[in-house]
């Protein structure tokens, strides 16, 4: 239907088709959390997937490690190196998991082990996926730690003697001690002030610059996605609705949910708050037709009945809405 | 900037706070055996006793002094070691207690290691396969191992391993052999200090059926205990960050999920710790073990006031001391609770 | 409620030290040693009032905030809440004839330290933390989760009642439609999804004083401005007062009335607003304001000059003002000591010679804060450095007293550093240039 081949670049991961629902054929509702999700990140690239609280951003991200619940079901591909990650055995995902694929996760407080100091955190990562000696682990981690801003001295502290933003940094540190090949990053700078933002930000370009890292960028922050972002995809009720150049999404917005998203952004010269009017779709049962036709100002007729094709403005433009049809 | 100054003040002041603990537990065993049976003096040369006899007993006893006074003879006395004279032996109530004190903590001792032990593997397996069949006969054992009545399981043990089998004793803690010199007073300990194997074999025979039937049983409650608490902790945020970093299975369930699973778990064995001695007394009885409770029980049929008291105090202190040690475990392996 | 009483909360010399975990013999030889989370601070809130606090991460807020509530005890200082400037005079007084009666009375009446007061306004003064799933139970679901606040504190008369208000507040924050939200457990909502859950679990005890640690970061930007909307709407229609944490200064920017900037335990700058964007005075509140991203990729390469050097350690702070080492426009004056010197030097010949080579030249230096002085061994090396770097004009150097050589011992003494304080009335920012 739709791959983005068009530089012929070949992508350093590229996600076909890809259908995710939770709590399939189990007691509860099934949420159609992701639909047909098609998406390619090169080497050295950034992407960010923004959209609505609740769009299935982070169900994507978390596909890509294969970390979800088990009553879940996951239709597609992911490919890397031309394997299906979905299709892969549990053993080889593990020794991608942290070396050539990491994460940071988006609510950074809960996620390192209360019992266990950062030290033990990196020693415990690098013996997994290393043979480095314990001397070079902890000359590793300390460098890693120096990167974004956590000092050495306290290596040794526990989890809950840090603030929120430093967890996170942390959490960017053991993403990055082994120089992954792809980094998805959830959020991964909310909880920081600006400097720092801005610090570890010009860190992420370094690393892809670097290593040839490819980044997949979750964020609310669209301050944060325009300053980054080589390519921006938005997702609206578990479909991509637009994709396209940092560029071409923040200055050519084309799908009616993106215009309202970036109206919405509170900037320095903000008076009023804008939002986009009406609720979030149900990914139970999601509307039909276009998502996001039930809020949608310049609805149709044909928007409630039929999903829209795909419309190419340029080789990297694209948007799914009636609108654009010819 | 009165707070806590990490570990080594956590653990300061926590003994210090037993003092207090400890000190209302003995305020309420002199209170009860005070105040509850009437007095003590007549109640142990029967109703008819002539006064003068009965005055003298309660000199003897100190019952004559006022009540305050004899509460701070026996504060002062607990604190100095003395538990007062057996009423019957005239010896220092501590000889008569050690030995006895020592066999029922050599009980516990290997009943318990043997139910944490047990209970801790059964239910983290049984998480680990939440909803399998697996799963479900370990969370059956729970339940039913802690619906059959102890002495019942005791009865049954002791015919058909000793009686029908006769591969072990069913009575008593030692045979005919004279028992290991007393150096810690646990005769497998002892025996093996002095390099006794023949003694030590012995002892280990006539522990393993109290021993494996009291493990046994307390193991029900610790088996669901852990599997919940793992469930709990295997759902936290910080299992699923140590996947994505491709820790191994084991490792996330060993040092992740279950290190903070057994925290909630040892606390639930401090409290548990009483309902061990009170299975233990039961054990005792079924098994003839030599311990507090057979005491205790030849003591109140003598009406031997003193020992009673003592034997209660011993105990009291015990679980305080448990209570204790639970908390400086839980403060050395979790750094969140050391302020 | 007592309409004069129109300081809704006065945090005065607010101290949260943490005692850090160090081996005992350390310990004894230096000292128990602290993180300084938030060292001396005051500030007053409006009633009605939203105010701000921004600043670094690590800084502080977060401990603030806690405090405020007395989640944790604070090591020193007060919080008076619902009192006025006669009150706050009173205590000022007291305070300063050593009335200690007095001043134990004013605390009995006014302060949120005392048990009894705070019991009182548990259902007034809510928070809304900055983890939402730290802060929410795994084994409540969205519904009791919010609900279980209300029936603590009986809201609503029967539980249909509840249940009604309950809904209401899914609604309008968002967790529509309710059915399928309702009996969600946290780890099968989305990050946004459980923030939003903490804001209705907080909002629905109708609180008069909110503290908010940033409580929209994981919303998009439609739903955040919907639930700030919200927000303004209580403040306006009920004079809600609001503590808001954020690192977000646009937003801030919008909605609070005054904002503190906060860096390593202090309050750097505080003032409206309007005065505070317009015209930032403390050197990192302007570097704050360089750094906020723009959500307009064209604006990219811009010249966001950030401050240098690395966050310092919150255990040993820099002395004199504590921002000088990546001050941008630090002068002789700021505070800088033997320990600039040394971190000076080794990255500077770093540059010239490599690791071992310096390790070779036996430095040792010796740092004594008390006199602000550094010893080193007098080596060549050093000494045409210095000699060098004097003639350049930069605030380090302008900063030595004297430098005095003997026994192959050079001492070079610093100025006594001063810390720059920000004084409610006469300056806005705690800086020396402000
Ligand atoms: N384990 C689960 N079981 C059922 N539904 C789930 C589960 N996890 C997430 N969901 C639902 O799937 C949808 C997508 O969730 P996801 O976490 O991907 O959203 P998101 O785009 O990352 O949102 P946010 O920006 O708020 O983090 C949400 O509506 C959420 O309620
Ligand atoms: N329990 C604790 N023990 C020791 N240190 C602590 C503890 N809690 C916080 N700290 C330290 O106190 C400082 C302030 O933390 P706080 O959480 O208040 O920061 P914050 O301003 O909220 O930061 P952020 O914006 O990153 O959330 C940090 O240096 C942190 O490491
Ligand atoms: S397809 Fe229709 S409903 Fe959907 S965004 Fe375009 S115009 Fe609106
Ligand atoms: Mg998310
Ligand atoms: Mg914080």
């Amino acid at each position: 239907m739709n791959t983005e081949q068009e530089t012929g670049e070949k992508p350093n991961i590229s996600i076909k088709n890809l259908d995710i629902t939770y709590n399939y054929e189990n007691d509860s509702e099934e949420v159609k959390a992701a639909r047909d999700i098609n998406l390619d990140i090169k080497n050295g690239e950034i992407v960010s997937l923004v959209g609505e609280s609740g769009s299935g951003k982070s169900t994507i991200g978390s596909s890509i490690l294969n970390l979800l619940p088990k009553d879940t079901l996951t239709r597609g591909k992911i490919q890397l190196d031309g394997k299906n990650l979905l299709e892969l055995p549990e053993n080889d995902i593990r020794e991608i998991r942290g070396k050539d694929i990491s994460k940071i996760f988006q609510d950074p407080m809960g996620r390192l082990n209360p019992l266990m100091t950062v030290e033990q955190h990196f020693i415990e990562l690098l013996n997994e996926h290393t043979d480095f000696g314990k001397e070079k682990a902890i000359e590793k981690s300390i460098d890693a730690l120096n990167d974004v801003g956590i000092p050495p001295n306290r290596f040794e502290d526990y989890p809950h003697e840090f603030s929120g933003g430093m967890r996170q940094r942390i959490m960017i540190a053991l993403a990055l001690v082994l120089n992954p090949r792809i980094l998805i990053a959830d959020e991964a700078t909310t909880s920081l002030d600006v400097v720092v933002q801005s610090q570890i930000l010009n860190l992420l370009r370094d690393v892809t610059e670097k290593y040839n890292t490819s980044i997949l960028n979750i964020t609310h922050n669209l301050g944060v996605v325009a300053e980054i972002s080589d390519r921006v995809v938005v997702l609206y009720g578990g479909k991509v609705v637009e994709k396209g150049s940092a560029e071409e999404i923040f200055h050519k917005p084309k799908h009616p949910y993106t215009k309202g998203l970036i109206n919405s952004v509170i900037g320095l010269d903000t008076e009023e708050l804008e939002w986009v009017e009406g609720t979030p779709p149900d990914l139970v049962n999601p509307p039909s037709g276009c998502p996001f036709h039930p809020r949608c100002p310049q609805v149709m007729e044909k928007c409630k009945k039929q999903f829209p094709e795909q419309t190419g403005f340029n080789d990297s433009h694209k948007t799914w809405c009636h609108l654009y049809e010819s | 900037m009165a707070e806590g100054r990490g570990l080594a003040s956590y653990i300061l002041t926590r003994l210090i706070l037993a003092v207090p603990t400890v000190l209302i537990l003995l305020t309420i065993v002199f209170l009860i055996m005070r105040v509850a049976p009437g007095d003590p003096a007549q109640a142990m040369l029967g109703a008819k006793a002539p006064p003068s006899q009965l005055e003298l007993l309660r000199e003897h006893m100190g019952l004559n002094k006022p009540l305050y006074m004899q509460y701070i003879d026996y504060i002062f006395g607990v604190v100095q070691g003395d538990l007062g004279k057996s009423f019957q032996f005239n010896t220092p109530m501590w000889e008569l207690i050690k030995p006895r004190l020592m066999a029922t903590l050599e009980l516990v001792l290997y009943g318990f290691t043997l139910a944490v032990g047990l209970g801790v593997l059964l239910g983290k397996e049984s998480a680990k396969r939440e909803g399998s069949w697996g799963d479900f006969l370990g969370d059956l054992y729970g339940i039913a191992i802690y619906a059959f009545p102890i002495f019942w399981v005791g009865i049954m043990a002791q015919l058909i391993f000793g009686i029908e089998l006769g591969w072990l004793p069913t009575s008593g803690r030692f045979g005919a052999m004279a028992p290991p010199q007393t150096i810690t007073g646990l005769y497998t300990i002892d025996s093996l200090l002095q390099g006794q194997i023949d003694k030590f074999i012995v002892a280990i025979k006539h522990l393993i059926l109290p021993a494996t039937v009291l493990g046994v049983y307390i193991s029900g409650i610790f088996t669901r205990i852990t599997r919940t608490n793992m469930l709990q902790t295997l759902k936290e945020d910080y299992i699923e960050a140590a996947e994505a970093r491709g820790i191994k299975e084991k490792l996330v369930v060993n040092r992740y999920a279950l290190k903070n699973a057994l925290l909630p778990l040892i606390t639930i064995m401090g409290l548990q710790f009483a309902l061990t001695l009170a299975g233990a007394v039961l054990t005792e009885v079924t098994f003839n073990w030599p311990g507090m409770a057979d005491f205790i029980v030849s003591m109140a049929i003598e009406r031997d006031y003193p020992a009673v008291q003592a034997t209660v105090t011993v105990f009291a202190i015990l679980v305080a001391s448990v209570s204790v040690l639970i908390d400086i475990v839980i403060g050395v392996l979790d750094p969140r609770i050391r302020f | 409620m007592n309409e004069k009483r129109n300081i809704k909360l006065w945090v005065k010399n607010l101290k949260k030290y943490y005692p850090t975990i160090e081996n005992p013999l350390k310990k004894l030889i230096k000292g128990q040693e602290y993180v300084k989370a938030v060292d001396d601070i005051s500030f007053e809130i409006k009633k009605g009032e939203v105010f701000g606090l921004v600043g670094e991460s690590g800084s502080g807020k977060t401990t603030v905030g806690e405090n405020l509530l007395m989640l944790q005890k604070p090591t020193e200082g007060q919080l008076y809440y619902e009192i006025n400037e006669e009150i706050k005079k009173e205590i000022l007084e007291a305070e300063k004839n050593g009335n200690k009666e007095k001043i134990n009375k004013l605390n009995k009446k006014h302060s949120l330290r005392k048990r009894k007061n705070l019991r009182k306004l548990r259902k007034d003064i809510q928070m809304i933390f900055q983890d939402p799933s730290a802060a929410l139970n795994p084994s409540m679901t969205v519904f009791e989760s919010i609900l279980h606040p209300a029936k603590i504190h009986k809201i609503g008369d029967t539980k249909e009642e509840r249940k009604q208000k309950v809904y209401n507040m899914m609604e309008e924050v968002g967790l529509t439609p309710v059915e399928r939200f309702k009996d969600k457990y946290p780890r099968d909502l989305s990050g946004g999804e459980r923030q939003r859950v903490i804001i209705a679990r907080a909002m629905i005890l109708e609180p008069t004083f909110l503290v908010a640690d940033e409580p929209v970061a994981m919303l998009d930007m439609s739903i955040r401005s919907k639930i700030l909307n919200l927000l303004m709407k209580l403040k306006e229609e009920f004079g809600l007062t609001i503590l808001f944490i954020t690192h977000d200064l646009a937003t801030a920017k919008l909605i609070c009335n005054r904002i503190g900037i906060m860096y390593l335990g202090k309050i750097m700058e505080l003032g409206k607003t309007k005065e505070i964007f317009e015209n930032p005075k403390h050197p990192y509140t302007k570097s704050l304001m360089r750094a906020i991203p723009r959500a307009d990729p064209r604006e990219r390469e811009r010249d966001k000059n950030l401050p240098e050097g690395e966050i310092p350690d919150p255990i040993d702070m820099p002395q004199g003002c504590r921002y000088h080492p990546r001050c941008l426009e630090a002068t002789s004056k700021c505070g800088w000591g033997p320990r600039d010197l040394k971190e000076h030097i080794e990255n500077n010949l770093l540059k010239i010679y490599d690791e071992e080579e310096i390790e070779e030249m036996e430095f040792n230096f010796k740092e004594d804060k008390e006199n602000n002085k550094l010893e080193i061994h007098d080596k060549k090396e050093i000494c045409n450095y210095l000699e060098k770097k004097k003639k350049e004009d930069t605030p380090l150097m302008n900063a030595i007293k004297e430098t005095n050589k003997n026994q192959n011992k050079l001492t070079i003494k610093f100025k006594k550093p001063k810390e720059p304080k920000r004084k409610e009335t006469e300056t806005r920012a705690a800086c020396f240039y402000n």
